[in-house]
């Protein structure tokens, strides 16, 4: 057992490595990026703005699956910036489909690194209401850029520009979940890091990281507490 | 450091090493689009247990886990480590002679790194500049532990005593719709 657990430790696993699209971009709002339609939409490809939300959503919650990552999408509405504006407002990332020629690339991401956002074009040559085949995957892959993450060689990853298995993605791979947290780490500096495991962040802004040994006081502070509960407890229950 | 032992008062129960393996239950893919499997990482830790009441211990416990990846592709390569630090509570129920139950907090503080440098890869039609990630970014995340020890009694020669101890990390527990599960498996040494 022992010798088994020094092989592991000594024995490195096969991984891929995520690289990223820019060194200086990153979203501006991580924690709370708003992901919305663009002022055109995709209706005149023949995709109406529920079918385009739902979509979003599906490929929100694979980017915000990732536990030691702060980023966060929320679905915000629909955007009064049209997806073919060069400047996009701080924070947001907008979608629409934009006709570029069947047989080219399904959609294009666009980054405004002054201010850490994108947009999304999904090409309406290659995708219609009728026609839906690949639109999620490929949704998915461009907000993977808008995170600010490039091409994988993982076929696995959402990222990846391999042949792969799948057309739709299921889940991230790890890959993609690595670079989410190099990209946007967790940086609570709440109680032992718990409080921003909440779906709302009070805060953004600068990231500094928390002081470790001021959560590791926290958490004591709190397991102490947590004694005194299960203390507590304990005696009603005797008592009873 | 001094300051939280000396808080926890009461007498300490000697030092428990544990070596063993951390699995994440992230759900990830594999490259057929089916649910895949996280790799077990080794995980080593060392703690001790310092008497609250006849049936509770604190048992805080710092630990390592090696994130052994190394990149197959061209692309480069990152590493990444995790250290852990976790303020448990030990429950030793009465009729259970072998076995004491685990609850309490964690913080996990993650590192990722990388060496840096450009990369060409295909975009489209043609092909783009990447980049490998160049420093090293940490990742701080809470969490809440569940677990349990189960000592034997074999082994008494090397130990005091010798087991095994199985927990699971809650990650975003108060997030119904992100929440995260891993755990760790690993041998436990009382001395």
């Amino acid at each position: 057992m022992l010798k088994l657990i020094v092989l592991a430790f000594l024995i490195p696993q096969a991984s891929f490595a995520f690289i990223l699209i820019n060194t200086s971009y990153r979203l501006a709002k991580p924690s709370n990026t708003s992901f919305k339609i663009s002022s055109e939409g995709c209706t005149a490809a023949g995709i109406s703005d529920a079918i385009l939300e739902a979509n979003m959503r599906k490929a929100m919650e694979l980017w915000n699956d990732v536990p030691e990552s702060r980023l966060k999408f929320k679905f915000g509405g629909t955007s009064g910036t049209s997806v073919a504006s060069g400047t996009i407002p701080a924070g947001e990332v907008i979608v629409g489909c934009e006709a570029m020629g069947a047989g080219d690339s399904s959609g294009v991401t666009n980054l405004d690194i002054a201010n850490g956002s994108a947009r999304i074009r999904m090409d309406s040559d290659d995708f219609s209401g009728s026609d839906m085949t690949g639109f999620f995957g490929v949704l998915t892959h461009e907000l993977g850029h808008a995170v600010g993450l490039t091409h994988s060689k993982d076929p696995a990853s959402v990222m990846t520009y391999e042949a792969n298995g799948w057309v739709d993605p299921k889940y991230l791979s790890e890959d993609d979940a690595a670079g989410v947290v190099y990209l946007y780490p967790n940086k609570d500096k709440q109680l032992a890091g718990l409080l921003a495991g909440c779906s709302s962040y009070a805060s953004e802004g600068p990231t500094s990281p928390a002081p470790f040994a001021g959560n590791l006081l926290a958490g004591f502070a709190t397991a102490l507490a947590v004694w005194a509960l299960a203390r507590w407890v304990a005696r009603i229950f005797r008592a009873g | 450091m001094l300051l939280l032992l000396g808080f926890a008062g009461g007498r300490a129960y000697g030092v428990h090493v544990t070596t063993g393996f951390y699995k994440s239950l992230m759900d990830v893919q594999d490259k057929n689009g089916k649910e895949a499997t996280n790799p077990l990482f080794p995980a080593i830790g060392v703690g001790t247990n310092f008497e609250m009441t006849s049936a509770f211990r604190f048992s805080p416990q710092l630990g390592y886990i090696s994130h052994t990846v190394d990149s197959k592709d061209s692309y480069g390569k990152y590493k990444m480590s995790t250290i852990f630090l976790l303020y448990d509570v030990l429950w030793l129920p009465k009729g259970f002679t072998n076995t004491a139950f685990r609850f309490g907090l964690g913080t996990f503080r993650k590192s990722i790194s990388g060496k840096g440098g450009a990369v060409t890869i295909p975009n489209g039609n043609s092909t783009m500049t990447a980049y490998r990630p160049g420093k090293s970014q940490t990742s701080y995340s809470g969490t809440f532990n569940l677990g349990a020890d189960i000592q034997f009694e074999f082994l008494r020669d090397w130990f005091d005593k010798f087991g095994v101890r199985g927990e699971m990390f809650v990650f975003r527990p108060l997030s119904k719709e992100y929440r995260n599960y891993s755990f760790i498996l690993a041998a436990v040494g009382y001395f």
